[in-house]
């Protein structure tokens, strides 16, 4: 295979890799796509509603809204079940939006709704019952919001609080830190977003080679203005998958490449720290770009994906399906071994008149049995 | 079928369980021994014993009447009947009409009967207990017996126990069916009980309380005492050769032709041994059963017995 080649292969292979992932959504080894439940898979990844942020004047306000717009992007944030399948508040709100494609199997009723007292995520409130609600749109009109936006009240904060430690079990999160989500929350409105339709991600494209610097020039091409990677929305990082020799197996080049973006992350939170700025790493996604005889690694990719993907919808389905069998068998089953149980000792007393009686019985009966039938 | 090499066959078969009863039963007590760490008496110490009660004076306790008199020999006549009847070395034999299921088994009660009536008639307060024990026990071990039979004739469609032993050794898929293996396991506890083997009854005292078997012959003495004990030696080899020749009939003769009978004589004694030193290792590990409990196991084996016919009616 001709070297030069291999970046526009790659590519080639990228965007491939996309347009397949509309077209077969269980496929996608990308987490975010797990919610979704829309007919255009590729536009809800790559683009978000408008941001209808008001950022406000003061600088120290501007800093708090910064952070809180960063903390309303991580996982971290609500911990619990949430931060462990990768939800963060902006899953639900996109770019401080509703999310009218969310869709996450137990929770969600039709797309875009959500049961807030669902015992999935949290052991506080869920109440067993299964009532999604819509997701609300956090910059709409401020009257149709639930909570009051009041700056003189303290409604949000306290609404805020409950939503993380309750809600979502989550851990109990700093003042500064939910002051800052609460900042974040009152600098939307409708205000800040008339005529402003649905923006590309910002995206940042990491890794070595041409491959990546390839898809960077692209993407900024297209729209995809390329970002910092503490600001960008999504940081795409293209691995070469391609082999270091020609001995190096599927096994191999798995392990190199997870030793590559482990290697990735490390750096990337040895610099956040360094500069001191952004609470959490954005959302990694490793596009690992495979050649096709790679298809193993992809196979065991796109396997784990489904995995995930059965877990979760068995969890859907058992709590919308109530067992029958186990109600109306299992249940009556137990309960009449449990009665015989109780009769053993009747029957079996140790009276020896009560067994002579049995066998007595028992003879004559087989006596009987045999005289008519045979 | 009544060629006179039938009848030679059955006498051969009464003589080897006459003969041989009395050396089974030395054989188990010897294992017992050694599994005791005992040295042990030997294997013909129970003909010598016989040897010696057989030259004694007979001797009768006093007030004692007919039932006490004639209990031996109708024991000793219903062991011999038996030995003659059930089927062992031979499925050829002339009484073969006789070896009716419920003949046998009316055989079998009938020496016991004889005994605990004898043990009445002595008056002793131990008489009176023994016999009242073994009636219990033989009331609740006659319908297992009878039931557990009863379920390996109802493939055969007869309950002629020749007729049985020889479906099986035509078809011997059928010594493995659910109700075969069931109705093992009842006879075995019906066969145990019987006998007056652990953990019902102890063989080996005669002074224990609990005692059984031993309470009713503990007025005997002499010759009579010398045909209890054979009869009753015969009686346990009888009940154990039932077992195997039903669970296990390889080897019987289906005719009564000299090479046959030889290999039916040498089957039955290696199957009788083993059954016999199998039984004698298992009671080491075993104590004797709270007289108040063996109701309980004599149930419990008729409620497999029982199984064993249902399982026979639904799967023979």
């Amino acid at each position: 295979m001709d070297r030069r080649q291999r970046p526009a292969r790659l590519l080639g292979l990228a965007v491939l890799l996309l347009v397949a992932t509309a077209a077969d959504a269980p496929q996608l080894p990308i987490r975010e796509a797990r919610w979704l439940k829309t007919p255009d898979l590729l536009a809800d990844l790559t683009t978000q509603p408008a941001e209808c942020l008001a950022m406000p004047k003061d600088a120290a306000l501007r800093q708090s809204v910064e952070t809180g717009r960063a903390l309303f992007r991580s996982p971290l944030m609500l911990g619990g079940q949430a931060a462990r399948v990768g939800l963060s508040c902006s899953s639900c709100h996109r770019n401080g939006r509703s999310n009218p494609h969310f869709h996450f199997p137990g929770i969600s009723g039709d797309p875009g709704t959500a049961d807030v007292t669902a015992s999935i995520m949290s052991s506080h409130r869920g109440d067993d019952i299964f009532n999604p609600k819509p997701i609300p749109d956090l910059g709409g009109e401020p009257a149709k919001l639930r909570i009051s936006r009041d700056p003189t009240k303290r409604d949000l904060s306290v609404f805020i609080h409950g939503l993380i430690t309750q809600e979502f079990d989550g851990p109990e999160p700093s003042p500064a830190a939910l002051d800052s989500v609460v900042a974040y929350v009152n600098a939307l409105g409708p205000g800040a977003c008339v005529g402003k339709t649905d923006v590309p991600i910002t995206l940042a494209v990491l890794g070595e080679g041409s491959a990546a610097r390839t898809l960077h020039d692209r993407l900024a091409g297209t729209g995809y203005v390329p970002a910092d990677v503490a600001e960008a929305r999504c940081v795409l990082y293209v691995a070469d998958p391609g082999p270091v020799d020609t001995a190096e197996n599927d096994l191999d080049c798995a392990v190199r490449l997870s030793a590559e973006v482990a290697d990735l992350v490390r750096q990337l939170v040895g610099k956040l720290a360094a500069v001191g700025r952004g609470v959490g790493v954005p959302e990694l996604l490793p596009a690992v770009i495979m050649e096709p005889q790679r298809r193993r690694l992809r196979r065991h990719l796109a396997f784990l994906h489904q995995l995930g993907t059965y877990l979760l919808a068995r969890v859907e389905y058992q709590r919308r399906v109530p067992d029958r069998i186990e109600h109306r068998l299992y249940h009556p089953l137990i309960a009449g071994a449990g009665r015989l149980r109780r009769l053993g000792p009747v029957l079996a007393n140790g009276s020896v008149h009560r067994y002579l009686a049995y066998g007595f019985l028992g003879v004559t009966v087989l006596l009987l049995t045999l005289a008519v039938t045979r | 079928m009544t060629s006179p090499a039938a009848f030679v066959a059955t006498a051969v078969q009464v003589v080897v369980v006459a003969a041989g009863a009395p050396l089974l039963v030395g054989l188990m007590r010897q294992v017992h021994a050694r599994l005791a760490g005992r040295a042990g008496a030997g294997i013909g110490q129970p003909w010598r014993d016989l040897r010696k009660l057989l030259r004694r004076q007979p001797a009768t306790p006093v007030d004692t009447g007919w039932p006490f008199r004639t209990a031996p020999l109708l024991l000793m006549g219903s062991s011999l009947v038996l030995a003659a009847v059930v089927p062992l070395l031979t499925t050829a034999s002339p009484l073969d009409p006789a070896a009716d299921l419920f003949a046998v088994v009316g055989l079998l009660a009938l020496g016991t009967v004889t005994l605990a009536l004898a043990a009445l008639d002595t008056g002793t307060a131990f008489g009176g207990m023994g016999a009242s024990r073994e009636i219990t026990i033989l009331a609740l071990v006659e319908p297992t017996l009878l039931v557990a039979i009863f379920a390996l004739s109802v493939p055969v469609g007869s309950t002629n126990l020749a007729d049985i032993v020889t479906s099986i050794l035509h078809d011997p898929s059928r010594a493995i069916t659910p109700a075969n293996l069931l109705a093992g396991v009842a006879l075995g506890l019906a066969v145990v009980a019987e006998t007056g083997r652990l953990p019902v009854d102890n063989p080996s005292t005669h002074l224990e309380l609990t005692m059984v078997h031993e309470a009713m012959v503990l007025e005997y003495a002499g010759p009579d005492l010398a045909l209890v004990e054979l009869a009753s030696a015969m009686r346990l080899s009888v009940f154990l050769g039932l077992w195997a020749t039903l669970f296990a009939p390889w080897g019987i003769a289906a005719d009564a032709g000299v090479g046959a009978l030889a290999l039916g004589t040498l089957a039955f004694t290696v199957k009788v041994t083993a059954l016999g030193a199998a039984l004698a290792a298992g009671e080491v590990f075993l104590a004797k059963l709270r007289l108040f409990r063996v109701p309980e196991l004599l149930a419990g084996s008729f409620v497999l017995a029982l199984l064993a016919v249902v399982a026979s009616f639904f799967f023979g």
